[in-house]
């Protein structure tokens, strides 16, 4: 009798015991079907679910750069993270979680040694391009931050797609397009070809739409002709954007300080034990020094928009010189987009904070007079709309076109500057060509070797309102480049 | 030649060596900085020419001042020579790329040199008897030890790594 109910007691108690909390559940998801090139930058969509409170630690290795994050989770609370890593045949992610052994995951992807035409079709089609190696996509793929879409160099998308991404990805996609990243639309809706045309940078030149899958292919082969337009580059910019050599005066002061000590001791000191201290204590206080030196940190914003353009793209470069050799850990600037290491083949460990999904400093293995940088890119929305007009005799007219007054700037042709004055909305000036002079800093001299060739440049200061961290040694330009007169 | 200007050659040569490698290594810095070049190479080369520097110059001078003032005396003369560049090895080690370890089992060698060339020299002088010989000889012994490191520099430089 007792025996017969045994099996149902225990059925019972299986039934109505609290169930055990199961595992959490971690997913690493490769953005755009794990397709990448080699020395890309590709993104990791992580997502880590857990039943009861839990935190934890997760780390990408991406060749010698690596990420790695801190969350906490409460019950029952889902993290989404899309990290943008370097691009490699295999990434290594671990996972640790708390009362858990690690867990490595690789996460394979694939390199396309020729050029990756991402086809990201709601309608199914399938799209090709000669040359191009095509990958079908669905809007799920897509990245969520723009760098991310530099594994791409070109994306064909219809409008199905395009009406089926999140916020993010939509931010990403225009941020893509800003960065004259090459996109065809399929599309026969002026509504969705507005979405990309009003960020699109390189003046809407790889930009290109067509009612059908076939047009807006032919288009995009039309294109090609079109040279990709890069972001620019700290060389680009020469002097401006190199580093400076804040740590170098610091060395010579504390090494001559030191020799004219050991000078005077020599002839003063007559004891050869006492003598001895002298380069004894300056070694203490030299490396003393080193280590408590705080380094300068320097930064340098440069912009670039189209003259009638609505958004303008910035590259950003963060510097410090190290002092010591060590660690050297760089904050970044909330205020800038994209956050990264300007050498990816660098070692650095990048710490995302899981709460912004934003990457909050990066660990340098520094040394002295060693420059380590990060760089940062991004748009903003620009209302200055500018129209130059040759009136004859070597004079132009600078007719400011927008609807806010502009601040003083410099206007830039033939290899010389001159001052631009403050222009109220309407108002125009007229510069005689032949009265400007040679540049005088490294920001005219970066504008004058990217003003096009016969065209013209105007450039302005900016102000970094809206980077509250941004060192004391900052300064951000926007330069406008004039191609030809009207 | 009495002991205070002995003493006072040995810290003198140590830094006039040292400064001689920090003007070097500071201008080569610049230069590199200047054209967006890195630096760790010259520091790295700063750091091997101030070794070997000094290596060349301790031999003869610790054997000679070892037999001419004792093996404590010389030793202690001799280590004026080694220990006036530590500042600019410091800094230069902080630049470069070589091992830490590496920076300081060289440094150690050169002090070790230094005691067991003045003992070298002291034993010199008991064995010869008199000064002006032992001096001689300690001379002679220390050319042989600068040509030593000469030709074997690069086994030193492969062991210091």
């Amino acid at each position: 009798m007792l025996r017969g109910l045994r099996v149902p007691a225990i059925v019972l108690a299986l039934c109505f015991a609290p169930a055990a909390g199961a595992a959490p559940q971690v997913e690493l998801t490769p953005a755009l079907g794990g397709w990448s090139r080699p020395d890309r930058t590709t993104e990791i969509g992580v997502r880590v679910r857990a039943d009861t409170a839990t935190r934890g630690t997760l780390g990408i290795a991406a060749g010698p750069q690596s990420v790695r994050t801190r969350f906490e989770l409460a019950a029952g609370e889902t993290l989404r993270l899309d990290i943008p890593v370097a691009s490699g045949a295999t990434l290594d992610a671990t996972v640790e979680l708390e009362g858990a052994p690690a867990e490595r995951r690789p996460i394979a992807l694939s390199l396309s040694e020729s050029p990756l035409l991402g086809a990201a079709l709601a309608s199914g089609q399938s799209a090709r391009l000669v040359g191009f190696h095509g990958v079908a996509l669905v809007a799920g793929d897509l990245p969520r931050n723009a760098s991310a879409y530099a594994s791409l160099d070109a994306l064909v998308l219809d409008e199905g797609t395009l009406r089926a991404l999140d916020t993010r990805q939509l931010a990403a996609l225009i941020g893509f397009a800003a960065s004259c990243g090459r996109i065809a639309l399929v599309s026969a809706d002026p509504g969705a070809w507005r979405v990309l045309e009003a960020a699109a940078g390189c003046g809407r030149r790889m930009l290109v739409a067509g009612a059908s899958l076939d047009e807006a292919l032919g288009r995009l082969q039309d294109s090609l002709a079109e040279p990709a337009g890069g972001a620019v580059t700290a060389a680009d910019l020469g002097a401006l954007a190199k580093t400076g050599a804040a740590a170098w005066p610091r060395v010579v002061a504390a090494l001559a300080v030191f020799f004219a000590a050991a000078a005077l001791a020599l002839i003063f000191v007559p004891s050869m034990p006492a003598l001895l201290l002298v380069p004894l204590l300056a070694t203490a206080v030299l490396a003393a020094l080193l280590h408590a030196w705080e380094p300068r940190s320097r930064l340098v914003v440069w912009a670039e928009a189209e003259p009638s353009a609505r958004v303008a793209q910035y590259q950003a470069w963060q510097q410090v010189q190290g002092l010591a050799r060590g660690r050297l850990t760089m904050a970044t600037l909330a205020g800038l987009g994209q956050p990264r290491p300007c050498d990816r083949h660098r070692s650095a460990r990048l710490e995302l904070d899981a709460g912004r999904g934003q990457l909050a400093s990066v660990d340098f293995d520094a040394r002295l007079f060693e420059p380590v940088a990060l760089c940062y890119s991004g748009t903003f929305p620009v209302m200055r709309a500018f129209g130059v007009t040759a009136i004859g005799a070597g004079r132009v007219e600078v007719r400011n076109e927008g609807t806010l007054a502009s601040p003083p700037g410099v206007f830039l042709a033939g290899g010389h500057v001159q001052d631009l004055p403050a222009l109220a909305p309407g108002a125009a000036a007229t510069l005689r060509l032949e009265t400007g002079r040679p540049p005088q800093d490294a920001a005219t001299r970066a504008a004058l070797a990217r003003t096009p060739y016969a065209g013209f440049g105007l450039l302005w200061p900016l102000q970094l309102d809206t980077v509250a961290d941004a060192p004391a040694d900052a300064a951000a330009w926007l330069f406008v480049p004039v191609a030809e007169a009207t | 030649m009495n002991d205070m200007p002995r003493g006072r050659l040995g810290m003198t040569l140590g830094l006039a060596v040292a400064a001689a490698a920090a003007v070097w290594w500071l201008a080569a810095t610049r230069l590199a900085l200047a054209q967006a070049m890195g630096t760790t190479g010259v520091a790295d080369s700063a750091l091997a020419g101030l070794w070997l520097a000094r290596a060349t110059l301790l031999a003869p001078f610790a054997l000679r001042a070892g037999a001419l003032g004792g093996w404590q005396r010389g030793a202690m003369h001799s280590l004026g020579l080694v220990v006036a560049a530590w500042p600019v090895v410091v800094a230069a080690a902080s630049a470069g790329s070589r091992s830490v370890p590496g920076i300081m089992l060289g440094e150690v060698v050169l002090l070790a040199v230094c005691v067991a060339c003045a003992a070298t020299g002291h034993a010199l002088r008991t064995l010869l008897r008199t000064a002006e010989a032992a001096t001689v000889a300690g001379t002679v012994l220390g050319g042989a030890l600068v040509a030593a490191t000469w030709i074997w520099g690069g086994a030193w430089k492969m062991l210091l790594q």
